[in-house]
C-alpha cells in the first residue's frame, strides 16, 4: 500500500505539491492525472525517495519513505519499479544490460539466470530480438517499452509509470496500455500511472485522480470521474479551452475529444 | 571489453610507475644492483658537505657521500659509495673542499703525500688518523674563505683599538702594538693566501683573480710591516723621512691592489668608492708626515693627523668586515 | 535597501551552495567505503580519463620541453654558461609545468568530459533511474572517477616529466649544439627526488579537484542541453581556478621552507 499524507513540497518560491493526500491499495492500478507541471512526477518521485517532502509523510508498506535509513531505503526500491518518462536508459550499455542493471545490483542470481529473466522481460513486451543493441538505436515507443522491461524484471510489488504513452503515435500507445494491463493481471503488480491521455486512463486506470493546485482535486473510479459535476475535472477530461466553452467536441467522452487530449498533453511534464 | 579496459589500464600503470621510478633514480645517479664499494673517512668537522656531494678521486667523479653521522666519540664518519672497480690512491686521505662558490662541497680522495701543506690540514690529517688505523681513512677538511675574513676584521679591530691610542701619545708601547697589529695582518694575510692556493689545487673554479689580488694584500702587509718596523725604530732614531718613502710605496701597493680588487669586482661601485676614500685618506695621512718636519712629535700633536689616520683604520675595519658580512661579492667574482 | 537585500540573498547563495558541496563531498567520502560498487567501474573510468588522456598530455610535454630550453639558452647568452639549461629545463618540468600545464589541459578535457556525460546522465533522469535501481550514484558515478583521476593524473605528469626532459634533451643537442653530457651534467646538478615527489602530489591533488568539480557540477545540471553545457563550462572554470589555487597551496604549505 502506497500512501501520501498531507505532503507538502516546494521548489525555491513555487509550490508543487500543497497537502496531496492519496492512497493506493493492492492490486489496484491508480491514474494520476493533471496539467503539465502540475507535480504528478513530484508525486511519485516521493515513493521512491528520489526528493523528499517539506511536510507530510509517505508510506510505503507501512515504511515511511523520508525518514528511511539509507540501506532500508535501497531495499525498499528494489520492489518498486519506476518507468521514466524518457525511459532513461543508460545509454553506454546495451539493452540487455540495462535489464539486468537492477539484478546485478541484488547479486542474488547467478549471471545465466540473469539472462534467463532479462529475455523473459524482454519478451513481455514483446522486444526478444534488441538485447545486444544500444537505446540509440533504437525508437521512443521501443525504449519505453526497454524501460518498462528493466522495471518488470526486478519482478516488483509496484511499478511507478510517468508519462508511459506521451508523444507516442495512437497505436504504439494502445500497445503500451494493453503491455500495462498484462502487468496487473498477470503479475498482479500494484500500479501508479501518470498520464494526461485520457483514453489510456481509462483503459488502464481502476480508480483516477485528478491533481490540481497541489492537491487532489477528485479521486473516484473510471465510471465516477467520467460522470463528474467538477468543473475543473470536466474541462480536463474533455480537453475544452476554457472553463465553459465547447472544445474539441461531445459533452461525453469519446474518441474525438481523446485525441485532442493526447495532442495537448504531448510537451515535455 | 572490460577485459580489455583492464588489460590496458594495468599495462600503462605498470609501465609508467616502472619509468617514473628509474627515471628519477637515473637522474639523481643512484645506481641500481651493481655492487658499491663504501669507504669511510673520520673527521673533526665536516664543514658544508652533505649527504649526495660528489667524491672525486684526482679530478674525476667516482662516488657519491652516502651519510653522515656523528660518533659519541666526537668525530663525524663520513660514508661514501664509490664505483666497484675504482682504485684507491695507496696510502689515502679524504680531504672536504669546497667544489663551487654555490657552496656545494665534495670529497676529494688523494694520496697522504698530495694533501695540502697546510699546518692545520696535516695537524688534522694526523689526528683522525691516529685515532682509527684501518678502520677509516683520515680526513680533513679545507678552511672556507668566510671564516678567514672573520680574523681579518678581528685584527682590524685590533688595529682600530690601537689608533685610538694615537690620541694619548704615540709611544713605544702605542709603536709596539702597532707593530703586532700589522704583524698580525700580515700574518693573515699570508693565511689567506695560503689557503687559497691550497683551495685553488683541488678546485680550478676558484678564480685566478682572486688569488692574485690575495697575493697583492700579501705584499702590501709585508710592506706596511716593514714600515711599522721602522716606526718602532724612529721613536728612538728619528728617520722618519725613510720611513714616508716606505709608506708611499706600501700605499702604491694598495693602490694597486685595489685596483685588481676594482677589476675583479666591477660590479660593486659602492665598495669602490669606500676603497677609493681610504685610499686618498691614506695618501693625505702620508702627505702630512711627509711635508711635516719628519717628526712624530707633530703628528701626535696635531689632530687632524691622528683622526685622519684613526679614520682610514676605522675604514678599512669596515671594508674588512664587510668582506666578511659578504665574501661571496668579493671573492667569488666570476662563480661560472 | 536593495543593496543589503541582494548583498543578503548574496551570501545565503554561497552558503547553501558551500554547505552543498560538503554535503556531496561527505556522501562522496562514504561511498568510497563501498568499494565493491565502484571498483568494477574504476578501470574503465582509469582508461578513459586517464590513458586516453595521454597523448595531450605528451604532446604538451615535448613542446613545453623544447620551449623551455630555447628560452633558457636565450637568457642565459653570455653570462651563464649553457649546461644550465639543463638544470632549468629539469627544475621548471618537473616542479611545475608538467603539473600545471597538464592538469590545466587535463581539467578541460577529463572536467568537460565528466561534467557532460554525468550532466546528460542527470537531465535525462539517468541518474534517478540508477537511485530507483538501488544503485547510489555516489559510488557508482563519482568515486570510480575520482579514483581514477587522482591515480592516473600524476601517472601522466610522471611520463610527461620524462618526456618533457627527453624533448629539452634532444632540442639542447640539436639546436643548441650543446653536448649531451653538459645537458645531463646540469640537469642533475641540482636534481633531488623530491622534485619528482613534488610534481607528483600536486598531479593527484589536481586530478582529484578536477574530477571531483566536476561530478559536482554535472550531477547538479539543471534544464536541458544548456543546463549540461553550463555544466561542462562551469566545471572547466573552476577545475582550472582550483588548480592554480592548490598549485600555490602546495608551494606555501610544501615547497616554502625547504632549503
Amino acid at each position: 500500500m502506497i500512501k501520501w499524507v498531507d505532503v507538502y513540497k516546494a521548489f525555491g518560491e513555487k509550490k508543487v505539491l500543497d497537502g496531496f493526500t492519496l492512497d493506493v491499495h493492492e492490486g489496484e492500478a491508480v491514474v494520476i492525472i493533471g496539467y503539465s507541471g502540475a507535480g504528478k512526477s513530484v508525486a511519485i518521485k516521493h515513493v521512491v525517495g528520489l526528493l523528499e517532502p517539506d511536510r507530510g509523510t509517505v508510506e510505503v508498506d507501512d515504511n515511511d519513505v523520508p525518514t528511511l535509513p539509507r540501506k532500508e531505503l535501497y531495499e525498499l526500491r528494489a520492489h518498486i519499479g519506476y518507468v521514466f518518462q524518457f525511459a532513461a536508459l543508460f545509454d553506454s550499455m546495451t539493452i540487455g544490460d540495462n535489464v539486468a542493471m537492477g539484478l546485478r545490483k541484488r547479486g542474488e542470481m547467478s549471471e545465466s539466470d540473469i539472462a534467463h529473466r532479462v529475455a523473459e522481460a524482454l519478451e513481455l513486451v514483446d522486444l526478444p530480438d534488441v538485447q545486444h543493441q544500444y537505446p540509440a538505436e533504437l525508437s521512443g515507443g521501443m525504449r519505453k517499452r526497454v524501460g518498462i522491461a528493466r522495471a518488470v524484471a526486478l519482478r516488483p510489488k509496484y511499478i511507478l509509470y510517468d508519462e508511459p504513452t506521451t508523444g507516442l503515435d495512437p497505436v504504439t500507445s494502445a500497445v503500451i496500455d494493453e503491455l500495462m494491463i498484462r502487468m496487473r493481471e498477470k503479475l498482479g503488480v500494484t500500479s501508479v500511472v501518470i498520464t494526461h491521455d485520457m483514453r489510456s486512463a481509462y483503459r488502464v486506470g481502476s480508480r483516477i485522480a485528478m491533481l490540481y493546485d497541489g492537491r487532489v482535486r477528485q479521486v473516484g473510479t473510471v465510471e465516477e470521474i467520467q460522470h463528474t459535476k467538477d468543473p475543473i475535472v470536466r474541462q480536463f477530461i474533455e480537453g475544452r479551452a476554457t472553463l465553459e466553452g465547447d472544445a474539441a467536441s461531445l459533452a461525453a467522452p469519446g474518441p474525438a475529444f481523446e485525441s485532442g487530449a493526447t495532442a495537448r498533453g504531448g510537451g515535455a511534464e | 571489453m572490460k577485459r580489455g579496459n583492464d588489460f590496458v589500464v594495468g599495462l600503462v600503470v605498470i609501465g609508467s610507475v616502472v619509468a617514473i621510478v628509474l627515471f628519477a633514480l637515473w637522474l639523481s645517479q643512484a645506481s641500481l644492483g651493481s655492487k658499491q664499494r663504501n669507504v669511510v673517512a673520520r673527521f673533526t668537522d665536516v664543514g658544508n658537505a652533505k649527504v649526495g656531494n660528489s667524491v672525486v678521486i684526482r679530478g674525476v667523479q667516482a662516488g657519491r657521500i652516502q651519510s653522515i653521522e656523528l660518533e659519541p666519540t666526537g668525530w663525524v664518519l663520513v660514508k661514501m659509495s664509490l664505483d666497484p672497480d675504482i682504485k684507491l690512491p695507496s696510502n689515502p686521505v679524504v680531504v672536504l673542499s669546497e667544489s663551487s662558490m654555490f657552496g656545494e662541497w665534495q670529497a676529494t680522495i688523494m694520496e697522504r703525500a698530495a694533501a695540502p701543506d697546510d699546518a692545520d690540514v696535516q695537524q688534522q690529517l694526523a689526528q683522525s688518523g691516529a685515532v682509527g688505523r684501518g678502520s677509516a681513512l683520515p680526513g680533513a677538511r679545507l678552511p672556507d674563505i668566510a671564516q678567514l675574513t672573520a680574523v681579518a676584521g678581528r685584527i682590524a679591530g685590533d688595529m682600530s683599538r690601537v689608533a685610538d691610542r694615537f690620541q694619548v701619545a704615540f709611544d713605544d708601547r702605542a709603536a709596539n702594538e702597532l707593530r703586532q697589529s700589522i704583524r698580525n695582518f700580515a700574518d693573515l694575510s699570508a693565511e689567506l693566501e695560503r689557503t687559497v692556493r691550497t683551495q685553488s689545487q683541488g678546485l680550478s673554479q676558484l678564480s685566478s683573480d682572486v688569488h692574485k689580488t690575495v697575493g697583492t694584500i700579501n705584499a702590501t702587509a709585508v710592506a706596511v710591516q716593514r714600515t711599522a718596523d721602522r716606526v718602532d725604530s724612529s721613536t728612538s732614531k728619528g728617520q722618519i723621512h725613510q720611513i714616508m718613502d716606505n709608506v708611499g710605496q706600501a700605499s702604491d701597493d694598495i693602490k694597486a691592489t685595489s685596483h685588481d680588487l676594482r677589476n675583479a669586482s666591477h660590479s660593486l661601485m659602492a665598495t669602490q668608492q669606500q676603497l677609493t676614500s681610504v685610499l686618498t685618506h691614506a695618501d693625505s695621512v702620508l702627505g702630512k708626515i711627509d711635508r711635516g718636519q719628519g717628526s712624530l712629535g707633530l703628528m701626535v700633536n696635531d689632530p687632524t693627523l691622528y683622526q685622519n689616520g684613526d679614520a682610514l683604520l676605522s675604514q678599512m675595519r669596515e671594508l674588512v668586515a664587510e668582506i666578511r658580512a659578504h665574501p661571496r661579492q668579493y671573492l667569488s667574482v666570476k662563480i661560472f | 535597501m536593495n543593496v543589503i537585500e541582494a548583498t543578503g540573498r548574496w551570501v545565503r547563495f554561497r552558503v547553501e551552495e558551500a554547505g552543498r558541496a560538503g554535503r556531496f563531498l561527505e556522501e562522496a567520502a562514504l561511498a568510497f567505503g563501498s568499494v565493491r560498487s565502484w571498483l568494477p567501474n574504476a578501470t574503465l573510468q582509469m582508461r578513459r580519463l586517464g590513458v586516453d588522456s595521454l597523448p595531450i598530455g605528451l604532446l604538451i610535454a615535448v613542446f613545453t620541453g623544447i620551449v623551455l630550453a630555447l628560452l633558457a639558452s636565450y637568457s642565459f647568452t653570455g653570462a651563464v654558461p649553457l649546461y644550465f639549461v639543463g638544470t632549468l629545463v629539469e627544475k621548471t618540468i618537473t616542479l611545475e609545468l608538467a603539473p600545471v600545464l597538464t592538469g590545466l589541459a587535463l581539467a578541460g578535457r577529463v572536467g568537460a568530459n565528466i561534467a557532460a556525460e554525468l550532466g546528460t546522465m542527470r537531465v535525462t533522469e539517468q541518474v534517478d533511474a540508477l537511485e530507483t535501481l538501488a544503485y547510489d550514484p555516489d559510488s557508482y558515478l563519482v568515486v570510480p572517477r575520482v579514483v581514477a583521476g587522482t591515480i592516473m593524473f600524476p601517472l601522466i605528469v610522471g611520463v610527461a616529466m620524462i618526456v618533457g626532459l627527453g624533448a629539452g634533451w634532444l632540442a639542447s643537442i640539436g639546436l643548441l649544439h650543446l653536448s649531451s653530457d653538459e645537458f645531463l651534467k646540469g640537469a642533475r646538478m641540482f636534481f633531488s627526488t623530491f622534485d619528482v615527489e613534488y610534481g607528483l602530489v600536486k598531479a593527484g591533488s589536481f586530478g582529484f579537484a578536477v574530477t571531483l568539480i566536476g561530478c559536482y557540477k554535472g550531477l547538479r545540471a539543471r534544464g536541458g542541453a544548456e543546463g549540461v553545457g553550463n555544466a561542462a563550462t562551469q566545471a572547466v572554470v573552476y577545475s582550472a581556478v582550483m588548480i592554480l589555487v592548490l598549485d600555490a597551496f602546495w608551494a606555501m604549505t610544501w615547497l616554502h621552507g625547504r632549503s
